[in-house]
């Protein structure tokens, strides 16, 4: 609880008359990864965008590493930010630059690396999704699974020590998905890298995932470890486990 | 009604706070430096064929109109020194305005509602960007930067464009026309209509960034970004033209002669 | 960036730059802002539009700019205007310089005109002070132009009376003297009529440039004036400069009317006359009528009309040539009617001058109007003034500017001979008309319609009464 990189606090939000959170609370400890698992539309992905501040709780409080993500002004969060990679659901990719200037663009705006450094840098984290020779295309000429690892690699871009990627792995053929598993345990044990994964894959879930947290209706139905949710009190989280692929 | 009228007072307090934002924010560091002039570089030296070309063009028509009706005066000598004053006082101005609403207000419309939509602009600020600073602030300084400039082509081009259109009628040499041309403009005909353009540019930036930087509703509500710049930023480009030439007949009254 | 981009957008950035401080300068440059140069003054009762700002020419050339017009304190006192003008043409200035306010161009701006100083004028320097000259109106012009033309009716009045007074003279003379005087009468007449004519010219030239208010705005939108300044004066920044010859011919006409001194031909015109009924009426006095003698009083009595005459037509001439003086020439012309009365039975016939405006007519028999003069001439009988007076009187109660024309209609004789008798029909009722009534000379005219209509004897009075708005 002390070393609690992540915590929510009784987090409200709805859009306009649509309630989508309502008093969710977890804390995330350093070093370990939490899975959040969820049928569409659950607000998973609104769960973590407010975890870097893209989207603000109506009530309730967000500390990332002790400090109230909801009370901080634009700098504040801009430090916050920069300790922080996100993977969005859809890459979010840049698509006015090229896949290689994306993964670079953190480098060159918050380091003060020489040209060929960044081009050394960006070069290995596409290597570590499993790029290689595409620093010059346009993110319209890969393919959406490409697309999702160019994301990943222009998170981890800065080594942030926190991690928090929405549906790593969707979208992907099992072979790439596994590698990505793979490659966020990797993470997580190299780097010690805190992680928030938002994912549909129950088996990748169970790999990754230190504690799993189910949810449902606006709620965390349940939150523990892989083997604490297949004994849970809700049926529905019973149900969860069992299924072998996605939700 | 009353809710359709509240809520278009509430749009324009919107656009006047994002307004005040982009003033505000384009004081304070970091500036955007590379970023301002790669906008620079789309919006303004991209629009130059277009400018240049409706320049030649408008310079051409208003020349053949200018002499239709001179004509009739036998002042035909006033072609050139009437075509540039018309030129330079309003029709270069108003229409580099107009032409670059057409240009750059549909474009920062659009790409700034497709990376509203495909969540670039979230992603921007997960990278610690500041999204408004980069995107919108960029561009309206560009688009400040860039009109006067762009105005100063159509004023030339169109002068080119009535030489062309006089001298395949009377032969005029280019000598005498360019000279004629200038004859009557005096400063205040050129630089507060050319300068005026700065707030043509600020006007159409903050529009079309505005309605990108907030669009919602998917690929549709890209289009309706990009339309609605293009239509709202003409409009206030015209309406704020009456009052800017009144101001100027105000701070300068030599402009009204 | 690619650094290809990065040399676009500087490319564009300083090209922008230069294109529009290029503009400054070719605007600065021709407003003399970049050069050295010398303050003078010019008093003006009257601006006449000059504002600050307005060019200053020396001799011609463009030499600065207005830079300040000082508003007088009191009512009497003068604006004075300070401008600058270049420093190379300080050589040329004189304290004795005039400056003028004149019209650049024909619609253009008023732009200060300073001309070289003197040979001998003392120097200028900034600051200095030179001579104005207030602008020229068209309205002094004139001005000008009526009180010549008074100068000119009060001679042709004396002429009148002289001639009058010698015809009455002449009138008291016996039976013989009688029938010699009827000639007499005929041609002095003709010189009155002349006279009349002249006059009535004019005042109509008078009442003209008056209608048209005498403006430059007003002369200046008659396109058929514009065009002939335009032709006349090629370099339109003169158009000033020859309204001011202008008011110079008309100052020549006076001062040669002066010279040729007109009033004294008359004068002794008249005093001949006299002289020569006296003489008549001595001769038939004394009752010592022999051939030679009487053909030597016809020839005096002759003579003197003779010379009446030329000294009434020179005077005709000179009010000619004001009339066809350039500048107000087409001014009249375009007014179209100038003179009905010399115009042509084709023009007339056309419709040109009547403009589709409905005909009014009074057909008159030559029986009503004439008795039987001698030599077969006629004459208008009292019967016939009193017919033309009832046949005119619609006519009076319509505009007085409304067309009328006496159409003059013969039949029997010859072609020539129908053609001059109805002129002459048609010429005799108009100075009747115009004379008994009082009509604008300018407004009536008369044609033979010899070859339009053979079988009547007489005229047909007609008038186009102006259509209705
Ligand atoms: N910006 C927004 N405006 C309005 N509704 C939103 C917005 N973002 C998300 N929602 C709604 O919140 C709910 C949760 O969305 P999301 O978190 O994206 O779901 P998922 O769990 O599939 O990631 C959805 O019903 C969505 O319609
Ligand atoms: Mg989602």
């Amino acid at each position: 609880m002390a070393d609690a990189v992540i915590r929510f606090e009784n987090v409200y939000k709805s859009f306009g008359a649509h309630k989508v959170l309502e008093n969710v609370s977890f804390e995330v400890p350093r070093g370990s990864a939490l899975c959040i698992l969820g049928r569409s539309g659950t607000g998973k992905s609104v769960t973590i965008k407010q975890m870097i501040g893209l989207i603000k709780p109506d009530s309730g409080h967000i500390y990332v590493e002790g400090r109230d993500v909801t009370a901080m002004n634009a700098a504040e969060l801009s430090r916050v930010r920069r300790r922080i990679g996100f993977l969005f659901q859809y890459s979010a990719l840049f698509d006015s630059i090229s896949v290689g200037e994306n993964v670079a663009f953190p480098l060159r705006r918050h380091t003060n690396l020489e040209e060929d450094e960044i081009r050394d840098v960006v070069e290995k984290k596409l290597a570590r999704v499993g790029l290689r020779g595409i620093y010059d295309k346009m993110p319209s000429q890969i393919s959406g699974g490409m697309q999702k690892r160019v994301g990943l690699a222009r998170a981890l871009a800065l080594d942030p020590p926190i991690l928090l990627a929405d549906e790593p792995s969707s979208g992907l053929d099992p072979i790439t998905s596994q590698e990505i598993d793979e490659l966020l345990l990797d993470l997580k044990h190299t780097e010690h890298t805190t992680m928030v994964v938002v994912t549909h894959n129950i088996p990748s879930a169970r790999r990754i995932g230190d504690e799993i947290a189910v949810l449902e209706g606006g709620r965390i139905l349940d939150r523990g470890s892989p083997a604490d949710l297949e004994q849970s009190e809700h049926a529905i989280v019973r149900e969860f486990m069992t299924l072998e692929g996605g939700i | 009604m009353r809710s359709t009228l509240s809520s278009i007072a509430g749009q324009c307090g919107d656009v006047a706070l994002f307004g005040f934002r982009i003033l505000r924010d384009s004081f304070r560091p970091p500036w955007e430096g590379a970023e301002i002039a790669k906008q620079i570089f789309e919006i303004g030296w991209r629009s130059l064929p277009l400018i240049a070309a409706a320049g030649f063009a408008v310079g051409a028509v208003m020349s053949m109109h200018t002499r239709a009706s001179l004509e009739r005066f036998g002042a035909e000598a006033m072609i050139p020194a009437g075509l540039a004053i018309a030129l330079f006082k309003e029709t270069g101005p108003l229409v580099t305005g107009l032409l670059f609403s057409g240009r750059v207000g549909a474009g920062i419309g659009a790409e700034l509602g497709a990376m509203r939509v495909s969540e670039q602009i979230d992603a921007l600020e997960s990278l610690a960007v500041d999204s408004f600073k980069y995107l919108v602030v960029t561009r309206v300084m560009a688009c400040i930067a860039v009109l006067p400039i762009l105005t100063t082509v159509m004023n030339f081009t169109g002068i080119l464009g009535g030489y062309i259109a006089e001298t395949v009628i009377s032969g005029m040499s280019f000598a005498l026309y360019w000279e004629r041309a200038w004859s009557f403009v005096d400063f205040v005909d050129y630089v507060p209509p050319t300068l005026k353009t700065c707030i043509f540019g600020f006007i159409i930036g903050t529009i079309a960034s505005y309605l990108g930087y907030n669009t919602t509703g998917g690929t549709a509500g890209v289009g309706q970004a990009s339309t609605r710049s293009v239509v709202f930023a003409s409009i206030l480009v015209i309406l704020s033209n009456v009052v800017l030439v009144k101001a100027i007949f105000f701070l300068f009254p030599g402009a009204e002669g | 960036m690619a650094a290809r981009t990065k040399i676009l957008v500087g490319v564009f950035v300083l090209g922008g730059f230069v294109l529009f401080a290029a503009g400054l300068f070719i605007i600065g440059d021709r407003r003399l802002l970049f050069s050295d140069s010398i303050e003078l003054r010019a008093q003006f009762a009257n601006v006449g539009g000059l504002k600050v700002g307005s060019k200053v020419l020396v001799s011609g050339m463009d030499a600065g700019e207005v830079l300040a017009i000082h508003v007088p304190a009191r009512p009497g006192a003068k604006f004075e205007v300070r401008f600058r003008v270049l420093e190379k043409f300080q050589p040329i200035l004189r304290q004795d310089s005039v400056a003028s306010i004149q019209v650049e161009g024909l619609v253009g701006s008023k732009i200060l005109q300073v001309d070289a100083g003197s040979e001998t004028g003392a120097p200028v320097t900034s600051g200095a002070l030179i001579q104005s000259r207030e602008p020229v109106e068209i309205a002094d012009i004139v001005r000008d132009t009526a009180e010549t033309i008074g100068k000119a009716a009060a001679v042709v009045d004396d002429v009148e009376e002289r001639v009058g007074k010698a015809i009455d003279t002449l009138v008291g003379v016996g039976e013989e003297a009688r029938t010699l005087v009827v000639q007499v009468r005929g041609d002095s007449r003709e010189i009155l009529g002349t006279t009349k004519r002249v006059v009535g010219n004019v005042n109509e030239i008078v009442d003209g440039v008056r209608q048209g208010r005498g403006t430059v705005g007003k002369l200046l939108t008659d396109d058929e004036v514009y065009g002939k300044l335009r032709k006349t004066v090629d370099d339109v920044a003169a158009v000033a400069g020859n309204a001011r010859s202008a008011s110079a011919d008309v100052k020549e006409i006076v001062a040669d009317l002066k010279s040729r001194d007109i009033g004294g031909k008359v004068e002794a015109a008249a005093g001949n006359v006299q002289q020569a009924t006296a003489h008549a009426k001595d001769v038939i006095a004394t009752l010592k009528p022999s051939a030679g003698e009487e053909r030597g009083l016809i020839d005096d009595l002759r003579d003197t009309i003779m010379n009446t005459r030329e000294a009434t037509s020179d005077f005709a001439d000179d009010m000619e040539a004001l009339k066809r003086n350039w500048f107000f020439r087409g001014f009249f012309k375009r007014r179209g009617f100038y003179d009905l009365d010399e115009v042509s039975q084709e023009d007339y016939l056309s419709g040109k001058i009547t403009r589709g405006r409905e005909p009014e007519r009074q057909w008159l028999h030559r029986s009503e109007l004439f008795d039987e003069g001698p030599e077969g001439r006629e004459l208008l009988s009292e019967k016939g003034k009193k017919k033309l007076a009832i046949a005119i009187a619609p006519y009076l109660k319509l505009s007085p500017n409304t067309l009328l024309f006496v159409e003059g209609y013969a039949s029997g004789g010859s072609r020539e001979e129908q053609f001059l008798r109805s002129r002459e029909r048609a010429r005799m009722i108009r100075r009747y008309l115009v004379q008994r009534f009082d009509l604008k000379g300018n407004y009536v005219g008369a044609i033979p319609m010899d070859n339009v209509k053979s079988d009547w004897e007489g005229v047909s009075i007609v008038w186009f009464r102006d259509k209705k708005k």
